[in-house]
């Protein structure tokens, strides 16, 4: 797997540099105010990085949080937008940039990926699919596609501060972090608030670099790194190829079901 | 157009939708639907529910609402072309594949954006517009500030959620069944984890769900800015939730068309489905983001209630023959609301078996008896045992 194709989600600007020196050339940062569930940046704090940025804005809008995202003055050095919300889209369609759909958890399958590639550069593509059904979708899309391989997998994203209304209720110190358990069952969640909702990640480590290396790297736009919950030492050592203790491949070999009767 | 829109699990739900007030209802296949494990409808019976519609001049919208996989994809088609076949009134669908299928195969189907799909601006509506969707049903975290400039802003058919079970996310934005269960929530597998009690990082009970959504007190307001179908949560819910439910925002519709809704009917109101609900509700994001006090920590705090007596299968003036539903006994106060009548009040003074038996009380599920009333009900009418004063016929 190339560094040069690794699109990193930023934690700390200062590790930049760590990222570059191996080869890594496209960093993504959550905007402040428009993102869920990450450190999140400020247009003046990407510009002030001086690299080819992508934005990520994984929240959903409303109109009013449109009106104010149009208002926002871009950098020249923004070069894309990974996004969620199907309204930002629309405002941001010809206007130069790289449009990535992260509809996270809905793209898993080829006929709705090359729907929204009628108006995308690339989608992300679910964390929620089989290796086969991976594999398949590439080779039936119409563009290269952006496969996350190696974080702690989104699972939900809520518009209620879960974690703050949680110690509100309990009287405590309000803060924006948790991590939580089903008791006696090896099920295990972060959740991380802001203003704008909580995310909820999955707590198992998701590393398909294996999976990744023999698909064929025409039909990869970027391989997509998060660095959230991870030290920049782990993120380092992944990068240059070492292998990684306690991760999971999530559902690369596992196929969900949905009728309780396919349960075993 | 105002719409009051019902769940129907299956044909008996659907019947008793119709009979109580609604106006369409919504309902799944066997295929492409978000209730998997719900009895939902076999090609045969999708028609003959359709029939039966339209000859009452209701409406049938079916969800074709799942997040499609690869595999998913064979059969899509020929089941669009059924649904068009049978002359549906409209699918809802939340996968842009369906949108693509329908206009691909000039497929002559009304399309409906369903919540999953989360939709919260006018931009997004005037691009899905474009697509050929007729309606679209707003997010649930959809605020009247937002619906309001939608509506302006679009003009388009909006329907919204008014009563039943909340997400904790954004609908279609939680795959924590995926992860926990390996049952996958976007294609109708969802265990509702998010209902589960966990642990924190100090080992103490959190909790995540959210109560119940309740917009009784919001209906007039939600008219006002431009909602025209008001949609009730629920396939797998009891006849007697939906009769209860679309029996009082039937009433308070047709109160505020006739500019006779009272601050006190729908306290009422509230009181009555909050009761059948088992669970406490409000009025959610509608005037703004929830905060703690729209959650439940620290257990359900559900009340699970023997008030659905039993279903009236017959009546003249003077007797109702009632198949039992829950124990009730002579002395017993209770009171039977139908789709047509005023609702009545009574002690029960006579019970009878069918051979005319006399009998003191009534706990065999499914019995036929026959029970002294002071008025004719309805057939298809529901006797509770008595919680609230009647408001309404005072």
């Amino acid at each position: 797997m190339r560094n040069d194709k690794v699109l990193i989600n930023i934690s700390i600007i200062a590790d930049l540099e760590r990222y570059k020196k191996l080869g890594v050339s496209n960093f993504l940062f959550p905007l402040k105010d428009f993102s869920v569930g990450y450190e999140s940046f400020t247009f003046n704090e990407i510009e002030s990085t001086g690299v080819d940025a992508y934005v990520l804005v994984n929240r959903i809008l409303t109109d009013e949080d449109l009106d104010r995202f149009v208002k926002l003055e871009i950098p020249k050095n923004v070069k894309g937008f990974l996004i969620e919300d199907t309204g930002l889209m629309c405002e941001l369609t010809d206007k130069g940039y790289e449009l990535i759909n992260f509809q996270n958890h809905l793209n898993n399958n080829y006929e709705t990926i090359n729907y929204w590639l009628d108006h995308f550069t690339s989608v992300v593509l679910s964390t929620d699919i089989t290796g086969q059904e991976i594999e398949e979708i590439l080779d039936y899309t119409t563009k290269p596609l952006v496969l996350q391989v190696f974080a702690y997998p989104m699972v939900m994203y809520s518009r209620r501060t879960l974690t703050r209304n949680y110690l509100r209720h309990r009287g405590e110190v309000e803060k924006d972090h948790l991590d939580v358990a089903v008791p006696n069952a090896d099920i295990h969640f972060k959740l991380r608030d802001n203003d704008y909702g909580t995310a909820v990640f999955d707590a198992n480590l998701l590393d398909i670099r294996d999976f990744a290396r023999n698909l064929d790297a025409e039909k990869i736009k970027f391989f997509l790194f998060d660095t959230q919950f991870l030290t920049s030492d782990l993120v380092e050592a992944a990068l240059e190829g070492k292998s990684i203790e306690n991760a999971t491949t999530g559902f690369i070999d596992k196929k969900t079901v949905y009728r309780v009767g396919d349960l075993k | 157009m105002i719409e009051l829109l019902s769940p129907a699990g299956d044909r008996e739900r659907l019947e008793f939708a119709f009979l109580y007030g609604a106006d369409a209802v919504y309902l799944g296949g066997k295929n492409f639907g978000l209730r998997a494990n719900a009895t939902n409808f076999s090609n045969e019976e999708l028609r003959e529910s359709v029939e039966y519609a339209h000859s009452l001049g209701k409406k049938v919208y079916v969800t074709v609402n799942i997040v499609f996989h690869n595999e998913d994809i064979e059969g899509l088609v020929d089941y669009l072309k059924f649904l068009e076949e049978i002359a549906v009134d409209a699918i809802i669908v939340s996968d842009p594949i369906v949108i693509k299928k329908v206009r691909e195969e000039n497929i002559a189907l009304e399309i409906h954006l369903s919540t999953q799909a989360s939709t919260l601006n006018a931009r997004t509506v005037k691009f899905y517009v474009d697509q050929g969707v007729k309606r679209v049903v707003l997010a649930r975290e959809a605020s009247k500030k937002d619906i309001e400039r939608i509506k302006t802003d679009t003009g388009v058919d909006i329907e919204c959620f008014i009563q039943g079970a909340m997400c904790t996310s954004f609908s279609g934005r939680c795959v924590m069944s995926n992860y926990a269960t390996n049952r996958d929530s976007n294609r109708g597998g969802c265990a509702q984890i998010c209902r589960w009690s966990f642990c924190d990082d100090e080992n103490r009970e959190f909790e995540m769900m959210p109560k119940d959504l309740n917009m009784a007190t919001n209906i007039e307001s939600m008219i006002q800015v431009g909602v025209n179908s008001f949609k009730i949560e629920g396939r797998m819910r009891s006849i007697y939730y939906i009769a209860t439910v679309l029996h009082t925002y039937r009433r308070i519709i047709d109160k505020i068309k006739t500019n006779t809704l009272s601050d006190e009917y729908i306290s009422y109101a509230k009181n009555i489905i909050n009761r059948v609900a088992n669970r406490e509700s409000v009025s959610q994001f509608y005037h703004g983001l929830p905060t703690e006090k729209e959650q439940y920590f620290s257990g359900r705090q559900e009340d699970s209630n023997q008030d659905f007596l039993g279903l009236v299968k017959d009546s003249d003036e003077k007797t109702a023959t009632v198949e039992v539903r829950n124990y009730f006994k002579i002395g017993d106060t209770v009171q039977i609301f139908g789709p047509k009548m005023d609702t009545i009040e009574f002690t029960i003074e006579n019970i009878t078996s069918e051979d005319g038996t006399p009998l003191e009380v009534c706990n065999h599920p499914k019995e036929i008896v026959k029970i002294k009333i002071p008025s004719k009900c309805d057939i298809g009418s529901m006797m509770r045992i008595k919680m609230f004063d009647i408001f309404e016929e005072r």
